[in-house]
């Protein structure tokens, strides 16, 4: 009985270490999987512009309408005006909106 | 006859005063603003524990006994809440302080970025229209876990207010609150006030000039207020809808209206809007205003009224 159990637990040894190496040269030999496409490869698909919004009729039929422009890229620098500095001053005061 | 102008700090932004009429009291007009825009400060800010809309969001759950001036502006805010379909909403707050916003811009800007804090998430929050306003006792009932910011709506009233106040020293008046204004009467010898519209993409330019009968005018953008948390960019117009810093095709909304409120919380909901959904808001909010959007493509969007504000020259830096 003692020899019996010896023998199964030799068994179970090499029989485990052969099976690992079998699979190890399986792997090796194997195709390797074809590469899924990187996300940074997805070419983001080329959207028509929105046209105008149509009058929308707030409050009279011939009222107001959205509309949309498309700005330059490159604005002719003298349309630029700098941020006049914030100090106390005499005159008409610099008003200006933006986002806070 | 002088105009003259008063800068002072509050509501961490830069505030403007404007005004023409006799020096003395144009000088007395400007303390009195001052004095209410300090108030005014003191009563809606929520970074401060001493402040009367903290001691409303320390109630939640129970009725609290509110000012006149906190009753007029919570109620404001349920009305627009309303006409905005719910995309201006003052109990975005846990979403606010979730998504790093918990101190003042002051503040944050000085300690970095913040750690994602838990709080509710959106669709947890209890909604606006649950909170209960008695006006025969002035209390406001908010439920529990909901917490107010009045930020942007209050600084319009609290600049009308300052507006309105000046104006009764002098012949004209301006009060600008960090670029959301208010106007009261014309200069001497002028037809409108003229506002340069800042370039949201490259704000050390002027967009355009625009000429503004006296009311308000405001803009709300993704552009300023930005933080990074986690890696992430983050700003503070918050989507209702998600709880997080709001994706729009707009950065940028510019809206001329009759109160400063009403601009305030327009530019913020159109700008949540975007193009999709904005032609829905103006048809129901029935407010006669006027509004020009700017895209992420430097397209300038905006409804014919705007063309009324004709521009100053030819100045514009983006096509029309």
């Amino acid at each position: 009985m003692k020899i019996f159990r010896k023998l199964l637990r030799y068994w179970i040894g090499i029989a485990s270490v052969l099976s690992f190496l079998g699979g190890w040269v399986i792997l090796a030999h194997s195709p390797k999987p074809v590469q899924l496409q990187s996300s940074s490869s997805v070419q983001p698909i080329a959207l028509p512009s929105l046209p105008p919004i149509q009058a929308y009729g707030a409050t009279t039929n011939n009222g107001p309408t959205f509309f949309s422009t498309t700005a330059p890229t490159n604005p002719p620098a003298n349309n630029t005006q700098p941020i006049q500095p914030v100090q106390p001053s005499q005159g008409l005061p610099v008003l200006r909106t933006r986002g806070s | 006859m002088i105009m003259e102008t008063l800068h002072l700090r509050a509501m961490n932004t830069d505030i403007l005063l404007g005004a023409e009429g006799q020096a003395d009291q144009v000088r007395a007009g400007f303390e009195q603003a001052s004095k209410s825009i300090h108030s005014g400060e003191n009563r809606f800010t929520r970074f401060s524990e001493e402040s009367e809309l903290s001691a409303l969001n320390r109630s939640s759950g129970k009725r609290f006994k509110a000012s006149p001036d906190l009753f007029s502006v919570v109620a404001l805010t349920r009305r627009f809440y309303h006409l905005t379909r719910g995309l201006f909403d003052p109990s975005i707050l846990p979403d606010l302080k979730r998504v790093g916003y918990d101190r003042s811009m002051d503040v944050l800007r000085e300690l970095g970025p913040s750690p994602l804090l838990e709080t509710l998430l959106a669709n947890e929050r209890p909604s606006l229209s649950e909170m209960d306003m008695d006006e025969s006792d002035q209390t406001i009932l908010l439920p529990p876990g909901m917490a107010l910011d009045l930020g942007g709506i209050a600084k319009g009233w609290i600049a009308e207010q300052a507006a309105n106040i000046l104006s009764k020293y002098t012949t004209a008046c301006a009060a600008d609150a960090g670029g959301d204004m208010y106007l009261v009467g014309v200069p001497d010898g002028m037809e409108q006030w003229p506002v340069a519209l800042e370039d949201p993409l490259q704000p050390e330019n002027t967009l355009t000039t625009l000429k503004v009968d006296p009311g308000a005018i405001a803009t709300s953008t993704i552009t300023k207020r930005v933080w990074q948390q986690a890696g992430k960019n983050r700003h503070h117009i918050i989507d209702p809808r998600t709880g997080e810093p709001a994706i729009s095709d707009w950065i940028s909304v510019t809206v001329i209206a009759p109160h400063a409120y009403e601009a305030e919380v327009f530019a913020k909901a159109l700008l949540i809007a975007g193009p999709q959904e904005a032609e829905e808001i103006i048809r129901h909010s029935g407010i006669p205003f006027t509004f020009l959007a700017i895209d992420q493509e430097k397209k300038i969007w905006g409804n014919q009224g705007i063309m009324d504000y004709s521009y100053v020259g030819s100045e514009t830096n983006y096509a029309r």
